[in-house]
Parts: C-alpha cells; structure tokens; sequence
C-alpha cells in the first residue's frame, strides 16, 4: 500500500526509518508543544487555538474538538479524563493504526497538550483488543516518554502531573462509540448510554471526561505549532487542516493519503491513487466507511468533507473510501455491511437488535435466493422503522446505507430476484501481487 | 483444579497489579476486560474457572464477569488450536477475494468457520474489520497481522501450519 496526498502534517515522519522512536521525534521538535502548553499557555488560550483550527473529531462525528473541550466543567472537584478512542473498527478504516505504528510520539505530544486545555491529568487510550502490534509500539512509546520524564509526576519539569495508560477492548465495534467504550473501560459490556449526561459532565466513572478520536488528538502538536487559523486555512470552510484518507478496494493503489478537506471523490481515486486496478470501470464508492451511504461514479466531485457531503445525501465518515470496480455485486456488498450491523449490534434498542437482523436476513435471500419481489421494498421499510429509534447511532447507520444501495441499483435487485441466485462471479484472490500493487 | 500453575499465578497477579493502578481504588472492576485478556494470554482462552478466579478478585458479581466474557468477542470460550486463524470477511477484504481463504483454509484442514481441526491443530475464525483495509485481503494468524495475501502466501502458510 502506499503513503500519499498532497500534505505531510500528520504524516511527515511516516516514512523515515524507526520513525516510531522518541529518538526519531525529538529530532528538532522534542515535544516543543507540549512545553509551550505546558509552561505559557492557559487553558483557554489552547482551546481558542483549536477552536481557530476548525479541527474536527476525526472517528466519524465531525464534532468541533476545540468546542467539545470547552463544554468540561472545572468547578466540579472530580477528576478530568482524557479518553482517546483507538477502537478503530469502522470498515475500510485503518488511519489511526498507522498513526500509533508510524508515529505514537506524536499521538502521546496532542494528549499532553488536551489534558492541560482540559484540566486533566490523566489519560486512558482505549485501543481495540485486535491491534497487537499498535498496542506494544504505543506502550513503547509510553515507556520512552516517561523515562525521559516528558510523562509523570511533573511533566517535563514542569511540575504538571500527566499520567497516560493504554487499555485493551475486547472486540465489539459498538465500543467506537464514546459512551459505549466508556461502559467497556469501566469494565462492563459495552451498551451506549442515553445521552444526556453527555460526557463532559459525566463520562467516565461520573466524572467529567472528553473523548476523542486517535487521528483528532494526533493533530493537535501541529496545530500549535503553525497556529490555528493556519491549520484552519489548510482545510475547507468549518473542516480544518488535512485528513487521513484511507483508501481501499479496487483502486490500483489502495493506501493513506493525506489531503485538505474539501478534496473531491474524483480527485482522490483517479488522481491519487491511479484510479482502478487493471483499468476497469469503477462501479461505487463507499465514501466514509460502512455507515455511510454509497455513491455512483457520476457523483464523485462532492467535496469530502462533513459539511458538504450531507447535501450529497451521504457523509464524511472516517474519510475510509472503498472504491469497487465494474462486476462487483452491490447485494453482496450490502448484505456483507448488514451482517456486520447486525453481529456489532449491542442488542439494547429492539429496532437495531431486529432490524439489522431481519435487513440481513431478508437481503440474504435476495441473494442466495428464494426472495420475492416485495422484499424489496420490505427491507426499504425495516429500514424505515430503526432510524431514529435507537441509542446510539449503529442501528440509524445500517438503515441509512441499505436504502441507497438498493434505489442505485435497483435493476440489479430485481435480477437477483428474477434469477432466483446472485448474477455475479465470486471475487478471487490475485495470484501474485503485481509489484505495482504492493508497492509501498 | 487451579486455574494456573504457580508461575501462571504470579505472572497473572503481577500484569493485573499493573492494570488495577491506572484506575481509582473503586474502580476495580474497570480492570475486567484487560483481566480477561491477561487469562488468554497466558491460557490461550478464558476457561469458565477462570472467570470465576477473576470476580473474586476484583469483587464483582460472578454474573457481571460471565456476561461481559460473552459480550465481546476476542474471548475464546474454549480452547482453541495451535495455530488460530482469524480472516477478515467485511467488505474490502471481501472485494479481494477473502472468501478463497476461508474456503482454502476450511477444505484444507477439514472444519468450517468457527471450528478448530481433529487434530487440535487450527482454528479458523471469521472476523468483522480488523484495520487492515489498505493491505487487503488478510488475517490475522495469533494474533499477527498477514497482510496482502494472494494465492502464494496463503499456500506457504497452510505449508507452514501443515509442517508444524
């Protein structure tokens, strides 16, 4: 896979060697930032800077981030917590992975940086069970950082406490969403929690808590660093700076490219990443990752960013883009997201514990066969009665990406019908990547 | 029986230590996950013993420990091969042929998804998105990523696993 785009803010030390090393990072910078909010900049002034810096919550919500930490109290007499959410598990989503296995140092610098805009003095890391490898180079880091005393009982010298541990989920992508994960970091399974009390107020162990996103916190150190209206000019009207577009499916270079907000779909697949695998027609795009709704090849030259796509009738998401080529069966492709919904639902709100079980099931007949015509319209109307009738958001993403697949490809349903079995061959392993493929 | 051997107890108690200090005094029940994932490392499941061993002794309800070990699904419910197999089967590995490896992994080894072979040898699982979308198709073989598997590399790993 490749390393690309236009911008290296959050990408800029991916490709020296050892790059993860606090040796690597300290190389001119030595967590300049952190000193500087540390030591001359108040709570405020930080979180006016990240507010200037239109950045926004990078795991999919586009929440303004310099906002959601004005919202913490710091009258309370409770502790403040920091939870970075590094439960990446939205399909197609690998960014913050490779932040945390590339450059942990620099995730570690935005977290020093959020605890003192916040008033907190610990963080928690909650990573997904599954990223072994992430998880040992994030607790490497940590251990250099506080060797080298930039972590501990006084931060840098600074006389700041600033602890940082990192905690293991269990596998259950319902626990990306904040309140989940914080019933799954005190230890209990992860059912989201009605809101409010939002998290601010009452997060975690009912104290004031911020979450944010991996990829979020990472690009704090840079917006200090250049300042926010500059971070902000970078991006696109209210998104600030550039993102981590994941790229994968048929595209010839499937890979991480960093890009401004407002970058089109086009530009991104045919410009970036070579467009598709063996010169083939491209048939869809999922732009955002498995709860976002599907586009068509003539509708790529939306803007990706949070604001503009809504009016494109899809959304941002994690920026995780699957691109699939001419002959990929869009059934399947829906069918294989609601099985997902429905195996992560948490099982609390009865329309999502039923409804993405009965879209799944209704959808599989489709195309296995034994489907009639009006299951068609039977999964648009299952689909009708989950959004807005749940929790949290997982059941409200399977409902809002299963219509779209089926009115854009509506011929192709009923042919599924019709043949009473799927028109389309299975998807095969390649035989040898191509060393254009696995050109890294 | 002991759910560990002595040397297992006093690796299981030192890790739990380590994890029981990140959180308030009582917040102890917050260490259960990472409680539950320090029994797997070292037993390689989490036996129904074992869930017991760790209520008591972050002073939880037995039901609370059992129903958080069935909520999330890295926990192996019982022991699992030598060798576990996890392949991701959600969208972009699927578009890249990941069923093949399912199907190669099953024929060769005579089980099916969720099983684990006669002979103790491999568990297959077929897993949601593990993030490794950019490198796809892939698994995950205990726990380590193989990434950008095609018809080569999933042969030389079936060899590996058969030669072991």
């Amino acid at each position: 896979m490749r390393i690309g785009g236009t911008h290296r803010v959050l990408t800029k030390r991916w490709d020296i060697e050892d790059s993860h090393l606090l040796s690597t990072y300290d190389e001119g910078e030595r967590y300049q930032q952190l000193h500087r909010a540390l030591t001359k900049l108040s709570a405020a002034e930080i979180i006016d800077e990240v507010k200037g810096s239109n950045l926004r919550g990078a795991g999919g919500a586009g929440f303004p981030a310099g906002l959601k930490w004005s919202f913490v109290p710091t009258d309370t007499g409770k502790p403040v917590y920091l939870v970075v959410n590094a439960d990446e598990g939205e399909p197609g989503t690998y960014k913050d992975r490779f932040i945390i296995e590339r450059d942990p140092h620099m995730l570690l610098e935005g977290i020093g940086i959020a605890c003192k805009a916040i008033g907190s003095h610990k963080a928690y890391i909650f990573i997904r069970g599954e990223y072994t490898g992430p998880r040992r180079r994030l607790i490497h880091a940590i251990e250099e950082a506080r060797a080298a005393g930039i972590l501990g009982e006084s931060a840098m010298g600074t006389g700041y406490r600033l602890d940082i541990h990192v905690h293991r989920g269990g596998g259950a992508y319902i626990c990306g969403e904040e309140t989940s994960l914080l019933e799954a970091l005190e230890g209990k399974k992860g059912l989201p929690r009605v809101k409010p009390p939002f998290p601010a107020v009452e997060g975690l162990f009912g104290c004031p808590t911020v979450i944010n996103n991996v990829q979020t916190i990472a690009s704090v150190p840079a917006v200090m660093e250049m300042g926010g209206e500059a971070f902000a000019k970078m991006g696109h009207e209210r998104c600030g700076g550039p993102h981590l577009f994941n790229v994968s499916g048929h595209v010839k270079w499937p890979g991480i490219y960093e890009l401004p907000f407002g970058t089109t779909y086009r530009e991104l697949i045919f410009e970036h990443c070579g467009g598709m695998r063996g010169e083939k027609e491209l048939k869809a795009v999922v732009p955002g990752g498995a709860s976002t709704p599907v586009l068509l090849p003539e509708e790529l030259d939306v803007r990706a960013d949070f604001d503009s796509m809504p009016n494109a009738g899809s959304m941002f998401g994690t920026g995780a883009v699957i691109a699939l080529e001419e002959g990929t069966c869009m059934v399947r492709t829906c069918l294989r997201f609601l099985e997902f919904f429905h195996h992560e639902s948490c099982g609390q709100c009865t329309p999502c514990r039923e409804g993405c079980g009965w879209l799944a099931k209704i959808v599989g007949r489709i195309e296995h066969g034994g489907a009639t015509r009006s299951d068609v319209d039977l999964v648009l109307e299952v689909a009708d009665k989950i959004v807005g009738n749940t929790i949290c958001a997982l059941g409200d993403a399977a409902a809002m990406m299963a219509p779209p697949m089926v009115k854009k490809f509506e011929a192709e349903w009923n042919r599924h019908i019709e043949d009473e079995k799927c028109p389309f061959p299975k998807e095969r392993l390649e035989k040898n990547r191509t060393p254009e493929e696995s050109d890294d | 029986m002991a759910v560990f051997t002595p040397e297992e107890q006093s690796r299981f108690e030192e890790e739990l230590g380590l994890v029981l200090a990140r959180f308030p005094e009582d917040q102890k029940g917050a260490a259960l996950l990472e409680a539950f994932h320090i029994v797997q490392d070292i037993l390689g499941w989490v036996p129904d013993k074992a869930v017991e061993l760790v209520a008591r002794e972050l002073g939880l309800p037995l039901v609370r420990a059992y129903e958080v070990r069935s909520f999330y699904t890295m926990f192996h419910l019982e022991k699992p091969g030598g060798h576990v197999l996890e392949v991701c089967t959600n969208v972009s590995c699927a578009c890249r042929g990941a069923q093949e490896i399912v199907d190669r992994v099953c024929e060769r080894f005579g089980l099916a998804p969720g099983e684990t072979s006669a002979d103790g040898r491999v568990t297959l699982k077929t897993v949601e998105c593990l993030g490794s979308c950019g490198t796809a198709p892939m698994l995950a073989h205990n726990g380590e990523y193989v990434e950008e598997v095609d018809e080569a590399a999933l042969e030389n790993l079936i060899k590996e696993i058969e030669g072991d």
